[in-house]
């Protein structure tokens, strides 16, 4: 890479082409706040009579439930971000911007950014939604950045990962079936649900290691504890796993061979 | 920008390229090409020519030999060479959610050019390639032959030095198509160098310096469009009879001996008589004494018509096959001429 090629040019325009096309799909946008509104309903309302072990008297599930609810639309929303990289293979644009010199890794980190800063608006409108729908959650400064950050890193890992797929799957049905594949059992094996305390203990050690158990246990503590999170322990494995995913992403996509 | 002197900018040696399931695409090519040229290359679908143009642009690698475009190996895609180079595929690469000012304002971006180059480029192409009264709209709504002006005027937003054209007048109607061979020819005038794919082969004819002929992945000739005509290309007399022809021996016989190096083919209600070493001059009479055969031998004409030697007449002897789509076929009439 040379100093005095324009970067971050590069990665803007990228940003907001990908912006734009988000924009232009109003229906697909509403749509992916419905559903985690409906998780919230269901889910919320559900579960809100039964007493959740270990956690402070005055806490309710619905609360729980919100900042897992938010780390569940980013997982979800992250899971499609290779979509639009197979669009772009099937109608060649790919092949146009591969011929380009742009530097790829600056592409597809314009690519990641606007997908992941869509993530996280939509996440923070789940949120007013939960506290719309009466719970109560700790609305300072700082523990919403502590969420906000773990949201994001989370964020730039699953839209990476998702990229990836794409670029090595190069069909919108092998897509479908990542999406398929990731994004349940992630859900399920995580602690965005129910505490794991609650879970049997073979599903507790899973959940102990699944990253979105880092994310929900991040903004949990910082949302209804106020707790700073360890980074040690909660940030910097969020920090590595972003990296490492992002930079497989875009030296495949620097590697892929046009048709 | 000046024209420059004539340097090689391409260099191709012992190229072979095999695509899986073993299809050979192209055999041994040697090729060597200079700056400032404008560069045809013509062939039957599945020859070999999108593969060769894929190679130069650097979107494919060979099996075997050296690829060298501006004195760098292409196999080495480095970012100085592929801001030298456009490659514009037979797809139109489009995204058709975004508008042609946006698209054009995206690759700008990406090739590096700065805010007031990028202002520059547009305001050229647009007015080069008439985008104003459709640069707002979404691609998606598009005619055909708009969207292959856009798809080109990308193409060109970085001034590339190299131009390598698979077949881009394919949409184009016949204004465009006039608009488009000029634009070539201006851009080559300018000191860049254009490899071009093309079933128009009177364009390709008249604008081209040089003409890449490949069939089945071999490059079987490399010369100037005269010089191929003139070497493989023979002027046709074709014949209508009222009839179909019943005494063909009784025909065949003396044509040959009048016209003894006349190629004849006598089917149905058809006379095709290929000569070879025939001037201008000499037409008027070969054409008399046809007629007259044709009298003594109580054949009734119709029709008759000297169709000239070109590109297609000389591709169709040196393969035996024709590179004319179907549709083409009906705009190949320029070098026919009508005696009746």
């Amino acid at each position: 890479m040379s100093l005095n090629y324009p970067h971050f040019a590069i990665s803007y325009a990228v940003f907001k082409r990908t912006w734009l096309k988000t924009l232009r799909r109003p229906v697909a946008l509403t749509f992916s706040l419905v559903q985690p509104l409906m998780w919230m309903l269901f889910f919320g309302f559900l579960f809100q009579r039964y007493a959740l072990d270990d956690l402070p008297t005055g806490i309710q599930y619905l609360d729980f439930l919100v900042p897992g609810v938010c780390a569940m639309t980013v997982l979800f929303g992250a899971s499609q971000s290779g979509i639009e990289l197979i669009r772009d293979m099937q109608n060649q644009f790919l092949n146009r911007i591969l011929s380009t010199p742009a530097s790829k890794p600056m592409v597809m980190a314009g690519k990641i950014s606007a997908d992941v800063s869509r993530l996280i608006i939509q996440a923070v409108l789940v949120l007013l939604l939960g506290l719309a729908l009466g719970a109560k959650l700790n609305t300072a400064i700082w523990p919403l950045a502590y969420m906000i950050a773990s949201l994001l890193l989370f964020g730039v890992a699953f839209c990476s990962l998702s990229c990836w797929i794409a670029l090595k799957a190069r069909s919108q049905e092998n897509m479908a079936t990542f999406v398929h594949i990731i994004n349940m059992p992630m859900l399920f094996t995580s602690t965005a649900l129910v505490p794991s305390k609650q879970m049997p203990d073979w599903l507790a050690t899973i959940a102990q290691y699944n990253p979105l158990s880092l994310v929900v246990n991040i903004s949990r503590d910082a949302m209804l504890f106020a707790e700073s999170p360890l980074f040690k322990t909660s940030l910097l494995p969020l920090v590595l796993i972003a990296t490492l995913i992002f930079l497989l992403a875009a030296l495949t996509l620097r590697s892929t061979k046009l048709d | 920008m000046t024209t420059t002197a004539s340097a090689s900018i391409v260099n191709l040696q012992k190229i072979n390229k095999t695509y899986p399931k073993g299809i050979v695409a192209l055999k041994h090519i040697n090729l060597e090409i200079d700056q400032n040229e404008i560069i045809g290359i013509v062939g039957a679908n599945g020859s070999g020519k999108s593969t060769l143009l894929k190679l130069l642009a650097g979107n494919l690698l060979p099996e075997q030999g050296s690829i060298k475009v501006f004195q760098s190996e292409v196999k080495n895609n480095s970012a100085q060479l592929k801001k030298k180079i456009s490659y514009i595929s037979q797809d139109r690469a489009l995204d058709p959610e975004m508008t042609g000012k946006e698209l054009l304002g995206y690759f700008s971006a990406l090739y590096g050019l700065s805010h007031q180059t990028s202002k520059n480029r547009y305001t050229e192409l647009v007015k080069t390639f008439e985008l104003t009264e459709f640069i707002d709209r979404r691609v998606n709504s598009y005619s055909g032959g708009q969207a292959q002006r856009l798809h080109l005027a990308i193409g060109l937003i970085h001034q590339p030095k190299l131009l390598l054209l698979d077949e881009p007048t394919s949409a184009l109607d016949p204004q465009g198509k006039a608009f488009f061979w000029d634009f070539i020819r201006s851009y080559q005038q300018l000191g860049n160098t254009v490899i071009i794919i093309s079933h128009e082969l009177d364009k390709i004819h008249h604008c081209c310096s040089r003409v890449l002929l490949l069939d089945k992945g071999k490059l079987i000739a490399d010369e100037s469009p005269d010089l191929i005509i003139q070497s493989h290309a023979l002027p046709i007399l074709h014949i209508k009879t009222a009839h179909k022809i019943s005494n063909k021996q009784d025909l065949q016989q003396p044509l040959q001996q009048a016209i003894p190096s006349a190629n004849i083919q006598l089917k149905g209600q058809s006379i095709q008589l290929e000569i070879n070493k025939i001037s201008d001059d000499d037409k008027p009479e070969v054409l008399a004494s046809v007629l007259q055969i044709c009298q003594e031998q109580h054949v009734a004409i119709v029709e008759c018509r000297w169709e000239n030697a070109g590109l297609e007449n000389a591709y169709f002897k040196m393969t035996g096959q024709s590179i004319s789509p179907p549709s083409g076929a009906k705009n190949n009439k320029k070098g026919q001429r009508k005696c009746r």
